[in-house]
């Protein structure tokens, strides 16, 4: 899916200059236009280079239809109207304006048009989404749009960034609103379900909830007062909506009506939740400057500030606090015991094992609580996109070590196993070992960056080798490298080796692991490290056979010329030496690898050689006798030549003799 | 019995042959006939004498027809013995000698000519066999 000349997404859609229509959902936008058919109601979408698309979902619903909600058409590298490329998600461009803009006055809806208008046609479509597989993730006020008044609403695209990673802190329930925007995983249909129960309440009201509230105070509201108070405040809204919303915002995610249930709202709204408030304490404690008055809010104080929430675990204070002033001598137990348990693997080294504490306490405190490591809140099926977004322009935390020691940790495991767990265990954990596993491996085949890029399939290669061009699949390689490779003899470096390694799926593995250690002349065969890449690029070039790359072609000439000095004879090295600067000349990258990476020559060189070895040896051997039996060879020929006389004279005596007798 | 002890008994039985048949009286001309042969016999080394053997071949070719003609006169009359002391019969015999001994050490030389010619022969072609595949499998460092 290399860019096309023209700069269109997949040669078709072109990006037009101009006002960008709505439903981008926070992100750029363009208007698009299809060639195939002139069809100007699309838009392109254009995706964070630290914030990938959601692949499978866009290759699951491309060219789907779900009514009332936002599809996606297709996606592709294309060049934006500034000249910059990009990775973009077509689709249809949204009609009529945001449900509740923030810069318009809105008038309240009626509990009629809530359910006709927004509560049914959102179910209908979530259910179809559900039963697809996949969650929405991005329903809130700026993404759902009404077409005209008294229409149905449609829900925006979600699918050009990672799921909820745009959502605000109000649409998403605390413990995903608590985690990294990248690190919010792929949630269940329960998020979205919520997300239309806010929205509900926001429409009904006519006002954003919780307006004016930082993230982290809207999390705590939530938390303490539980989110259908939290979110519904001082408004007055009908009853009906509020049965409804109770439900729709149940703490437990398995509490929340499914979608198929919410498309009949009279049913939905029979369904009593049985929810009981958190016990609240007497007098609070302070973490970190946060009154703190239940076990769910200490467990997100004590995320929100590790160092201070590890000193107070550690201490006689949130013990005395949990079983006089909580009252909940059993809960103070099972911190205890996690705080026995945790401190035990020293081996794990004081900064892991503080961490795995904190994690511990935390998920005992609250079992739907997200993973907690370094001040980071995640759940595990996000750590993809979380891995996406480590080293990228809004990384201030140092995402990639934050990953690491989590990986290398058995915070998962102990994850999984306690509280209300969203994702499969099993799963989790074979997962888990799959990514430590990578992470582990010493050399570019694995790492950080394989990782990043194995768990992102479309995200772009944030290596400085492909400059700024977008490299998302192996195929938009090798054009960036030749853009880029003027005077450069190594074209890959870890990060690129990362994203080929696990585009490649791990075909070339035993190459990226050669490039990745500094060559060893007295190990190595000569043009080690050379041989590897060139085996790399022209595993890219195999793509376009009959394409040429002559810049890449010319600056890896001298790392590979040493290879031919694996031939022992003389003419194969001069013959193979010239067939590879011709190759270069033409920059026929498959051309110069078949010159060089010949095993079956190779073997055959070195049978020839051991043979020539052999037969010089039996020369000199020759010669030495030459020289050693001259005098034997003078001995021989005088011992002939008597004999010969000898014969001689007997031969004329006999002649004589007879001719004598002769009358 | 080897070849060696075979040869070490021809020589001096030819000769003891010779003078039992011409009797102890010509022995002392016929001896005379043989002198370089004698003579070779007392200086020769190798064993089975073949320069003494083939002078003894050659000087009986040269002296065949006065010893012939000794042998048939009974060898008994001193006129048989001074045909025997002849000095062209002295001189054939002791020339034919003489020409075994050249033939004998020319055609050594020429052997040993014609031997180290092949020797040399055969160490040119290894020789140059060595350089071919020196060119051809030298060691890549050596490669321009």
């Amino acid at each position: 899916m290399a860019v096309p000349e023209d700069g269109w997404i997949n040669g078709v859609y072109e990006l037009l200059t101009g006002e960008a229509p709505p439903g981008g959902g926070g992100l750029p936008g363009f208007a698009v236009r299809d060639h195939r058919n002139g069809r100007r109601d699309l838009m392109a979408v254009q995706v964070a280079r630290d914030a990938p698309a959601r692949s499978l979902a866009i290759g699951a619903l491309s060219n789907q239809t779900i009514e009332n909600m936002i599809l996606p058409v297709a996606s592709g590298v294309g060049v934006a109207p500034g000249g910059r490329e990009g990775f973009f998600v077509v689709q249809p461009a949204a009609a009529g304006r945001a449900v509740l803009d923030s810069s318009l006055p809105v008038t309240p809806w009626g509990e009629r048009a809530l359910l006709d208008n927004l509560l049914r046609p959102a179910a209908i479509a979530l259910d179809r989404l559900h039963q697809a597989g996949f969650t929405h993730r991005a329903i809130r006020a700026s993404n759902v749009f009404q077409p005209w008044e008294g229409a149905s609403v449609v829900l925006g695209g979600a699918w050009a960034a990672p799921p909820g990673a745009l959502q605000t802190a109000v649409f998403e329930p605390p413990y995903s609103a608590m985690c990294h925007p990248s690190g919010r995983g792929e949630g269940s249909i329960a998020d979205d379900v919520y997300a239309l129960g806010v929205l509900l309440i926001a429409l009904a009201t006519g006002e954003m909830p919780m307006a004016g509230m930082s993230a982290e105070e809207i999390i705590h509201h939530k938390l303490e007062r539980g989110s259908i108070a939290a979110v519904i405040g001082r408004h007055r809204i009908a009853s009906g909506i509020v049965d409804l919303a109770r439900g729709m915002l149940a703490e437990d995610p398995d509490h929340r009506p499914l979608p198929v249930l919410l498309a009949d709202p009279l049913a939905a709204r029979s369904r009593r939740v049985a929810a009981r408030p958190p016990s609240r304490a007497q007098i609070p404690i302070d973490v970190a400057g946060l009154a703190v008055w239940d076990a769910r809010s200490l467990a997100f104080a004590l995320q929100r500030a590790p160092e201070i929430g590890l000193r107070l675990v550690r201490g006689p204070e949130m013990d005395i606090w949990l079983r006089r002033a909580l009252g909940d001598p059993v809960l103070a137990s099972r911190v205890e015991e996690a705080v026995r348990d945790a401190i035990s693997p020293q081996e794990k080294g004081e900064h892991s094992v503080g961490q795995y504490l904190l994690l511990h306490v935390i998920i005992v405190l609250d079992r739907f609580a997200p993973c907690c490591w370094r001040g980071v809140a995640f759940f595990p099926d996000g750590i993809g996109t979380l891995a996406a977004a480590a080293d990228g322009s809004g990384d201030r935390i140092g995402l990639r070590d934050v990953i690491g020691s989590f990986l290398l940790s058995d915070a998962i495991p102990l994850w999984s196993d306690a509280g209300e767990r969203r994702a499969d265990s099993a799963v989790l954990r074979l997962d888990w070992r799959q990514n430590r596993m990578l992470l582990q491996t010493p050399s570019w085949a694995g790492g950080f960056a394989r990782l990043r890029y194995a768990l992102n399939p479309v995200q772009p290669c944030l290596s400085p080798m492909v400059g700024e061009s977008c490299v998302v699949r192996l195929s938009d390689a090798l054009p960036a490298l030749e853009r880029q490779a003027s005077g450069r003899e190594w074209v890959i470096d870890a990060e690129l080796a990362g994203f080929l390694s696990a585009r490649m799926k791990g075909r070339l593995d035993a190459e990226f692991s050669t490039l990745s250690v500094p060559e060893n002349r007295e190990i190595d065969p000569p043009g080690h490290r050379g041989l590897a890449q060139l085996r790399i690029l022209a595993r890219l070039a195999e793509a376009e056979p009959m394409r040429r790359w002559p810049v890449l072609a010319k600056t890896a000439l001298p790392s590979v010329e040493p290879v031919t000095l694996r031939w022992h004879a003389a003419t194969q090295r001069a013959q193979r030496r010239k067939i590879l600067r011709n190759a270069a000349q033409e920059g026929a990258l498959l051309l110069m690898l078949a010159a060089l990476d010949d095993p079956a020559s190779l073997h055959d060189d070195a049978r020839r050689a051991q043979l020539a070895a052999d037969r010089v040896l039996r020369l000199e051997h020759e010669l030495s006798q030459i020289a050693t039996q001259q005098a034997r060879r003078r001995i021989d020929a005088r011992r002939s030549a008597q004999e010969v006389a000898a014969a001689c004279g007997t031969i004329l005596l006999v002649a004589v003799v007879v001719w004598r007798a002769m009358p | 019995m080897g070849g060696g002890a075979l040869r070490g008994i021809v020589v001096p039985g030819m000769l003891l042959g010779g003078v039992i048949a011409l009797a102890v009286c010509g022995a002392l001309p016929t001896l005379s006939l043989f002198l370089p042969a004698l003579l070779m016999l007392s200086l020769e080394q190798e064993p089975g004498r073949p320069m003494t053997r083939t002078l003894l071949l050659f000087g009986l070719v040269g002296a065949w027809d006065p010893l012939a003609a000794f042998w048939r006169a009974g060898g008994g009359h001193p006129m048989d013995w001074m045909q025997l002391l002849d000095l062209i019969t002295l001189a054939h015999a002791w020339l034919a000698q003489c020409l075994g001994w050249l033939l004998a050490e020319g055609l050594t030389l020429l052997l040993v000519y014609v031997a180290d010619r092949q020797a040399a022969r055969v160490g040119g072609m290894a020789q140059s066999e060595i350089h071919a595949l020196d060119a051809e499998w030298k060691a890549p460092a050596d490669d321009g």
